[in-house]
């Protein structure tokens, strides 16, 4: 059976198309004003991948922050669940996933089947998401892809006073007009969000295996002070960490909505 | 006498100049790179229009979140102490401020001498500050001094239910996407931006008269509701609201430095 998951998140929108549990296709984009087009050209670009029409698709499942706005689907389902679902799928040694993504951070217990246990969520402040840092690497003009490259080069981190994501910014901004070096701000910022992340992991008491998904995970020089934060190897998996959430969708759908079928809702 | 007072904040700079307790000028201008710099051009632009030079002035006082760095300043006093005075100044029957500044709001409670009694103030978190709704305003795709006016022609304002700017954005986008009318939109960013801060006004007695100053202050959006959720009114000030820190510190100026009048 060939099924899609769309997770429509809250920088990024990502499909993923598969068959018999195994992915044929994905895609990626920025989301923009015109969130419609976005959704149809992501899902379009991936079944143009995967070399399947969308006629074929049995069954599709939207995630994500804006699950709702992707039209004619089986069901939605929340990004946490599709998370865990997907690294699991993976790997099922995963116990934990901490998805960072571009607002939220979520982290979600799994038991030893892939049963979603609990999850938490950074759902007051976007203090330690990746907006946080994509807004500190854009005020000092660092690319988000040279993120760790610089941050390697710090040798004294600046410690980021402020908390709030918006007035990071200009904290950044006026460290940069003192004179100190972008290398050592950036290696600061990268800091102040692991260490959010390490406290939201702290909460749940994860347990080993923990696999990181979400834009954050790509960066490197993130997951690295993650793991030395909290003494924790991650477990790293052969698919763009993105991409998990609609993956695990694509494979919800392939299962049907467990909370329609009788199912037990934890 | 001639004082000047000069306020570097997180977004403006202000500078006023007063000679024998009059507004000789003021200018207000987009901060520079650093708080030093933002200070000189401001004072510089205030001198040239005043059609004055460093050495006439015979005292100058400086406030604002980057005061200590003001090279021509003889001494630096808190924006709330300014504030309340500036305030006070302007119309001595004000014993209540609400400021809503680029990157802080506070409410400031004065006495019968401009002098502050109590105050509370949010400079974590950039929820009801100018910085929120420049970023929202971003959102949305208008200008910041559009918000005020086009929000008083919503019909159904959106309801933002987060605290946390960013969060707010996304909120905001998502009622783009939905295809809200823009002004409907703008008119739930202001009242977001009012609730913040009214309900930080909780913690302070609310003595009458009122007055709004800050940038923000600017925004008949925010303004109106405000009143409404107070259940206030907010007296019109004699001069520009955005210049009342800066003013308090001339005024700060002229007291300490003899000429009492």
């Amino acid at each position: 059976m060939i099924s899609a998951g769309i997770d429509v998140g809250t920088r990024f929108v990502k499909a993923c198309i598969v068959k018999d549990g195994e992915v044929m296709g994905w895609a990626g984009q920025d989301v923009s004003r015109d969130i419609d087009r976005v959704i149809a050209g992501v899902y379009k670009k991936a079944l143009e991948q995967a070399g399947i029409k969308k006629r074929q698709v049995k069954k599709l499942v939207s995630t994500g922050y804006g699950a709702k706005l992707v039209k004619k689907t089986s069901f939605t389902m929340s990004s946490d669940r599709c998370a865990a679902k997907g690294a699991f799928a993976l790997d099922p040694t995963i116990r934990t996933v901490l998805d960072c993504g571009g607002l939220f951070l979520t982290v979600t217990a799994i038991d030893e089947k892939g049963v979603f246990e609990r999850a938490l969520s950074n759902d007051k402040c976007a203090a330690g998401s990746g907006k946080f840092l994509e807004m500190s690497a854009q005020a000092i003009e660092i690319p988000f892809s040279s993120i760790s490259q610089y941050a390697e080069l710090s040798r004294e981190p600046y410690v980021i006073s402020s908390n709030c994501a918006v007035f990071a910014e200009s904290e950044v901004i006026t460290q940069v007009n003192h004179g100190r070096n972008n290398t050592d701000i950036i290696a600061g910022v990268l800091h102040s969000i692991a260490g959010r992340a390490a406290t939201l992991f702290e909460r749940i008491q994860a347990q080993d295996n923990v696999a990181l998904g979400g834009g954050l995970a790509a960066v490197p020089a993130f997951a690295d002070r993650f793991e030395q934060m909290t003494e924790r190897k991650t477990v790293s998996l052969p698919m763009p960490p993105q991409n998990f959430g609609a993956f695990g969708a694509a494979l919800m759908a392939q299962q049907g909505d467990p909370f329609k079928e009788g199912s037990r809702r934890k | 006498m001639i004082v000047a007072g000069c306020d570097v904040g997180s977004l403006t700079a202000e500078a006023v100049i007063l000679k024998d307790s009059q507004v000789l000028t003021s200018k207000i201008m987009g901060v520079r790179a650093t708080a030093e710099k933002s200070a000189v051009c401001v004072m510089d632009l205030a001198l040239a229009q005043a059609g004055l030079k460093y050495s006439d002035i015979d005292a100058c006082y400086s406030t604002g979140y980057g005061r200590q760095a003001i090279p021509f300043s003889q001494k630096n006093i808190s924006e709330i102490s300014c504030h309340g005075m500036g305030a006070y100044w302007a119309d001595n029957s004000i014993r209540t401020i609400v400021d809503i500044g680029g990157q802080d709001c506070k409410v400031i409670s004065i006495d019968e001498n401009g002098l502050v009694q109590e105050f509370i103030m949010n400079d974590k978190c950039a929820a009801g500050t100018g910085r929120c709704l420049e970023v929202l305003a971003k959102a949305l795709d208008v200008e910041l001094h559009e918000l005020g006016p086009l929000s008083q022609k919503a019909r159904k304002p959106i309801n933002l239910t987060n605290k946390c700017s960013i969060f707010m954005e996304l909120e905001v986008m998502q009622h783009v996407y939905k295809k809200r009318k823009a002004r409907d939109i703008a008119a739930g960013i202001n009242n977001a931006v009012a609730k913040r801060v009214a309900s930080l006004s909780k913690s302070v007695p609310l003595k009458p008269n009122f007055a709004i100053t800050g940038g923000v202050s600017k925004n008949v959006g925010v303004v109106s509701r405000m009143e409404k959720l107070l259940d206030v009114k907010f007296t019109p000030l004699t001069v520009d609201p955005q210049i009342i820190g800066a003013l308090g510190a001339a005024i700060f100026a002229q007291k300490e430095n003899g000429n009492h009048d």
